[in-house]
């Protein structure tokens, strides 16, 4: 099983900005997981609906069997789409499973490509139990069902991403650097994602470091940074190596207000 | 249909009306999602419902009956048909996305191109299907001396002269709007 984690097929999406990310694809087992988890809610559903639909008989019992294979067939056919247009790409079962459909190009989920996807389900079904689109999903590389290729969906895993609690690391300090948003705009930028985790992991351990190699950590930090942006002397004057890299990290990671 | 068919009918017209509906828009469903068969399956689909439906209307014509068929067919005929037809373009338009004649462009961005013009396609023929269920229910069993069949055959054919219409000269404002290619 560990072994196959490293095997985890990824979406990866390129923006206009230049800007890469990935997101993990969802394979066959997690979706049908979703699947038979969402045929017993669209059971469940059938069942209540079809007990208000058989009091409606009682009274007329013609409008209740137009209302029984109507409101039926919309469940049985409508109910994915319905979810996942409300929901952002979510079916209960999907929500359970923690997947989603999106857009293959990172783009906003439209309506129309959640109708298609739903309704050439069809095709995938064939000719027992989902074996043709499970048997696609199996070999496409975006782990895509038939539906998912006409509509342009892939369906990938919810990744929680736990921001780190950068208040309570650095403190709500004065900072000098924040009188100077574009050349803290530039730290962000070109601060990459490691040195930020390093000098953040730093100053959580703090208190665990010999004071002189904390203070050669720092110095080394601090002019890493320095050497990416330059901030005037104003800011910088009576900083010691430790400060410099408080006052970076809370430069780089304070949300925006 | 006799005496007895006919009351128990006129009692079930309206969930009639609604298996009608189901399974027609079901079948039109069907013919467009099997476009990813490259419209092997829409054609097969489009064929098979052809020959039943002209098997059928042959039986009628052979035996002289043709006023009583195209009265009984075409006050629901004249949209169903269009809309099953309407379906296996759908099918096709997405067969030919699948296949992509006459295109440089990948399989994605093929599919990607249509997909709009499909959801457009299959929800005007759910709209069509859902009032051709209810005229085929509420009208179409319904024969001379009760309504005259020149009635219903008038009506179809207004039925068909407004959807040709439609489809020819609808939308035609919003394509205007759009820059040229």
């Amino acid at each position: 099983m560990s072994d196959r984690r490293h095997q985890i097929a990824l979406l990866h999406i390129a923006t206009p900005e230049g800007v890469t990310f990935s997101l993990p694809l969802a394979g066959p087992v997690t979706r049908g997981l979703a699947f038979f988890i969402d045929l017993a809610v669209t059971l469940a559903i059938q069942r209540v609906v079809m007990l208000f639909v058989a009091v409606v008989s009682i009274v007329a019992p013609d409008i209740g069997g137009f209302g029984a294979i109507v409101i039926q067939f919309i469940i049985f056919n409508g109910y994915s789409a319905i979810c996942e247009m409300l929901w952002n790409g979510k079916t209960v079962g999907k929500r359970v499973v923690g997947i989603r459909v999106m857009d293959e190009r990172g783009l906003r989920l439209q309506p129309h490509q959640v109708l298609i996807r739903n309704l050439v389900r069809f095709v995938d079904a064939l000719p027992i139990f989902y074996a043709l689109g499970g048997a696609v999903c199996f070999f496409s590389p975006r782990c895509q069902r038939l539906g998912d290729l006409a509509a342009g969906t892939v369906v990938v895993r919810n990744v929680k991403i736990i921001p780190p609690n950068v208040e309570g690391i650095v403190g709500e300090r004065f900072n000098s650097f924040r009188q100077y948003p574009h050349l803290e705009a530039r730290l962000r930028q070109n601060v990459s994602a490691e040195e930020a985790q390093m000098a953040l992991s730093a100053l959580i351990r703090r208190e665990d470091l010999e004071s002189e190699s904390a203070v050669r950590l720092f110095e080394i930090i601090a002019q890493r940074f320095r050497s990416v942006v330059n901030f005037p002397d104003e800011a910088t004057f009576g900083l010691t190596n430790e400060q410099y890299v408080r006052n970076v990290m809370d430069s780089v990671y304070r949300k925006a207000k | 249909m006799n005496k007895e068919r006919m009351e128990s009918f006129e009692h079930h017209k309206t969930s009639f009306s609604g298996m009608l509906m189901q399974n027609n828009i079901s079948v039109s469903i069907r013919t467009m999602a099997l476009g990813l068969t490259w419209g092997l399956g829409t054609a097969l689909m489009l064929f098979y419902n052809g020959v039943i439906l002209g098997g059928v209307c042959w039986d009628y014509v052979s035996d002289g009956q043709t006023k009583f068929l195209l009265g009984w067919l075409l006050p629901h005929g004249s949209v169903e048909i269009p809309s099953i037809l309407l379906a296996g373009q759908a099918g096709f338009v997405l067969a030919r996305a699948m296949i992509g004649w006459g295109t440089r462009d990948g399989l994605r961005s093929r599919l990607r191109a249509i997909t709009p013009d499909l959801a457009t396609l299959i929800g005007g023929v759910a709209i069509m299907l859902v009032w051709a269920g209810i005229i085929e229910a509420f009208m179409s069993q319904y024969h001379e001396p009760l309504l005259p069949y020149s009635l219903k055959i008038a009506f179809g054919v207004v039925e068909i002269i407004v959807l040709t219409a439609f489809l020819q000269f609808g939308g035609r404002a919003l394509e205007r709007k759009e820059p040229l290619p």
